[in-house]
């Protein structure tokens, strides 16, 4: 029998802006497994792994590791129980060489270590698992494959008995993942515990022992891999509510089309393709809403109809207007209104309301470059009070609204240009439940009223939710486009996994 | 919260002043000297009263290289080259008013002149991305020997060799009820460039391009042209300055280029100290100006060396600038690398 490495009892995290990120998670991870966390993106994993690496703390709950209760002050106390990170972002200096960046992470631990005590206890780390690097290398120089082998050195080297990997596969190629695995499977041998948490299914089949699915911040089941199948972790991974709770404007065949696509290809900000050969059409009056796991070429499509990215090959008609090669600007006159996914671009923080309020118009507000500022300000009082953004004056910095009447403000804006098509992207990304609820019906109810709406959300529900429409993504391809209620679960499921179904 | 928040970079001003002043008590004291007597030599309200004329006449052209900072910075990018655009202004702003002896065309030449330089670094930056703090420097000592060359060989005085020709008083710049020409133009400068930046749809591009070229793009409108306008405005801005000495406050330039060096790096100190707003520059210039003045007296009436003036300025104007400067670096390092890893 087994001794649990790790026990996590009912731990609860709401985070200050109001966020429930778990609600009552339990789970043992047993010494020497590998252990699959499952779950889509906003499911809980990270804030679990954060709070189990004593990163952030729980609000309610408690947790053991070997047999003992813990209260982590921070990550030093999670690595002196022997319990390591490995961060989907590097944490390695790039310009530095392999061995400096294990002194650093040594030295971080042990006072007085010197460069020659980590080259000695590297390379009999190196030794000891097996897990070779070029030390005198410099990491920046080296293929991320290799850079993630050293984060892994950095944690064994510690002499971490519990290894815990973030989404550790996102950034590796194919054969690198294959090569990951197999060293994954040799700490095991070792007795190295592993927490491998993913949205995957694949991976979890092919490389852990057993695994706990996640969904809204709640355990939907725990088993062992190999008695459960793909369709079945699917399945518990979407959860049926987002079939449910259906709330939406209803396609019209024969509407006419607003946003076309055709054919579209676009690169990411590294130079690879992201967006290969996308089509769709949104017409007036639905949602069409994108699902899929972020990272699969959904922000490259929409910054490339919005004209911020360049687009490689393909097609792009608004209104029926061919608009591939217009700038953003005539976009936006031909009746384009784009949130994008993140606050820092959509609004200027530094900025007050009432100029956040005009930053998509701002040539519409001013007549031979001056700006009328009673044109704002009456523009700016209109979106503040159709779009309910709570703020003690049309002139305080948009910096000191929350985060929900930062959103509401710049989803408000964009329809108070009464667009045509509205694109919009993770809409209600890190809202309370008010300010999700408040957006999401203010979507809808643009749609009913005749516009046309793309809208790209990593949350499934959402996505479930809202659109009339709904198209997966994966890997830079629409997998499928169907009305919501024609999906199942298991298709959903496959789909968002990558699986090609 | 956000009225604490407004509050803030006053209570930052207030803070800086003191530490600065701190800083330059313990120099002078470390030097021998009784800081207490020094300060209040430094800061003597008679003798900012009975020498208001000429601190108001030197304030002038900070002003307007303090301009030619701070709207490039509200851009984001980061114009060391003010004190080369300011030299080109004056010189240009020499010869044309002695040719034509008109004051007004001796300022607007300045003013292109200027312009012109500053949109050659923003073109460099722009479009084959060479830093724009390199050409700068390295501009600003390509014009310092221009100017010289120019003042010494192409148009030197017939009666006195140390200098250039002086400009005809038709193109001098005089007073009006005792207030100096050159102020009332440099704050009218301030007023213009405030105007500028707040109430015009350039200045709300250059202001959102700085804060992120990505919102820019995203706002649809084009970060570069903002960056462009905003060098074109500073180097416009420097050349005035470069214009008011010469034709308001010493009529010609000596080898020495003593009216000259140092006005356009000051003015960076000025724009900083004004947290980069262009109405409150001219405040700031003046306590600039104010307290350089004060610190010669310390020459004067203890004996103290010139150097050590310059010290305590320094301390006041360094502890002044610093924390402002330090987050507006460190926002330049960001984008400079941002811009570098997308293209």
């Amino acid at each position: 029998m087994t001794r649990p490495a790790i026990v996590v009892r009912d731990v609860w995290k709401v985070y200050p802006d109001g966020t429930v990120a778990l609600r009552g998670v339990s789970l043992e991870i047993d010494e020497g497994e590998i252990h699959g966390v499952l779950g889509e993106n906003g499911a809980g994993k990270t804030t679990l792994m954060r709070i189990i690496y004593g990163e952030i703390k729980p609000t309610r709950g408690e947790i053991e590791v070997f047999g003992k209760k813990v209260r982590f002050r921070g990550p030093w106390d999670a690595m002196r129980m022997g319990i390591a990170m490995v961060y989907q972002r590097f944490t390695l200096v790039p310009t530095m060489s392999v061995l400096e960046n294990l002194f650093l992470a040594l030295s971080s631990v042990e006072r007085g270590a010197r460069i020659s005590d980590a080259r000695s206890l590297a390379e009999e780390t190196m030794e000891r698992t097996g897990l070779r690097v070029p030390l005198d290398a410099r990491v920046e120089e080296l293929p991320v494959g290799l850079q993630q082998r050293v984060e892994i050195l950095k944690a064994l080297m510690r002499r971490a008995r519990v290894l815990i990997l973030d989404e550790p596969t996102s950034v590796l190629s194919p054969l690198e993942v294959e090569a990951l695995f197999s060293t994954l499977r040799k700490l095991k041998e070792m007795g190295i515990t592993i927490v491998f948490i993913t949205h995957k299914l694949k991976e979890v089949k092919e490389v852990t022992d057993r695994v706990t699915v996640l969904r809204r911040g709640r355990v939907v089941g725990s088993a062992v891999t190999s008695e459960v199948s793909e369709v079945d972790l699917a399945r518990m991974m979407v959860g049926r509510e987002v079939l449910m709770k259906v709330r939406r404007a209803e396609s019209r065949e024969h509407a006419k089309p607003i946003l076309v696509v055709k054919d579209l290809w676009v690169r990411d900000d590294r130079g690879l393709p992201a967006v290969k050969g996308v089509s769709l059409e949104v017409r007036e009056g639905e949602v069409l809403g994108i699902a899929g796991v972020q990272g699969n070429g959904q922000r490259e499509l929409v910054e490339a109809i919005a004209g911020v990215r360049p687009v490689e090959k393909g097609r792009i008609e608004i209104n029926g207007i061919d608009v591939t090669s217009a700038s953003t600007e005539e976009r936006y006159r031909l009746g384009l209104a784009y949130v994008p996914e993140s606050r820092d671009i959509g609004l200027v923080l530094d900025m007050s309301v009432a100029e956040n309020s005009v930053l998509t118009r701002v040539r519409e507000v001013s007549r031979a470059g001056l700006l009328s500022m009673r044109r704002i300000l009456e523009i700016a009082s209109e979106v503040v009070r159709t779009f309910a953004v709570v703020t003690p004056s049309l002139s305080t910095s948009v910096r000191y609204l929350s985060g929900g009447n930062q959103q509401k403000l710049m989803v408000g804006r964009e329809l108070a240009k009464r667009p045509r098509v509205l694109v919009v992207s993770e809409p209600t990304h890190g809202l309370d439940v008010a300010a999700t609820e408040f957006v999401r019906r203010t979507i809808v109810s643009f749609a009913e009223g005749g516009g046309a709406v793309l809208l790209v959300s990593s949350d499934l529900e959402e996505v479930m939710q809202l659109s009339s429409r709904v198209a997966i993504m994966s890997g830079g391809r629409i997998l499928a486009i169907k009305k919501p209620s024609e999906y199942s679960l298991e298709e959903l499921g496959l789909l968002m996994g990558g699986a090609v179904a | 919260m956000p009225r604490v928040e407004k509050l803030l970079p006053l209570l930052e001003v207030g803070a800086s002043i003191g530490v600065g002043i701190g800083v330059a008590a313990l120099v002078l004291f470390a030097f021998g000297y009784n800081p207490g007597e020094c300060l209040a030599a430094i800061f003597d309200p008679h003798y900012l009263v009975s020498n208001a004329g000429f601190i108001l006449s030197n304030a002038a052209p900070l002003i307007c290289t303090a301009i030619a900072f701070a709207i490039p910075a509200l851009a984001g990018l980061f114009n060391i080259g003010s004190e080369g655009q300011m030299y080109l202004g004056a010189i240009t702003s020499l010869v044309v008013s002695y040719l034509t002896g008109n004051p007004f065309l001796g300022i607007a030449s300045g003013m292109i002149a200027g312009a012109g330089l500053a949109s050659l670094i923003a073109f460099l930056r722009l479009w084959l991305n060479i830093n724009e703090v390199v050409t700068s420097i390295m501009l600003n000592w390509t014009l310092y020997f221009v100017v010289l060359y120019i003042v010494t060989q192409v148009i030197p005085s017939p009666q006195a060799g140390y200098r250039s020709v002086s400009i005809p008083p038709s193109a001098r710049i005089g007073s009006i009820y005792g207030v100096p020409g050159v102020l009332l133009i440099a704050v009218g400068a301030a007023i213009v460039a405030n105007y500028i930046v707040f109430r015009t749809r350039l200045g709300y591009t250059i202001r959102v391009s700085g804060f992120s070229p990505k919102t820019a793009t995203y706002a649809g409108m084009n970060p570069r042209t903002a960056s462009l306008y905003s060098m074109l405005l500073a180097g416009a801005f420097a050349g005035l300055g470069g214009a008011l000495i010469v034709q308001g406050i010493v009529y010609y330039i000596t080898d020495t280029m003593s009216s000259l060096y140092g006005v356009g790096f000051t003015g960076i100190g000025v724009a900083l100290l004004a947290r980069n707003m262009p109405i409150a520059i001219p405040l700031s210039a003046f306590f600039i100006s104010w307290v350089s003045l004060g610190s010669t007296r310390l020459e004067l009436l203890f004996g103290a060396p010139s150097e050590l003036s310059q010290v305590v300025t320094g301390a006041i104007l360094i502890a002044l600038a610093a924390p402002y400067a330090f987050r507006l670096i460190v926002h330049y390092i960001r984008s400079w690398r941002l811009v570098k890893a997308h293209g």
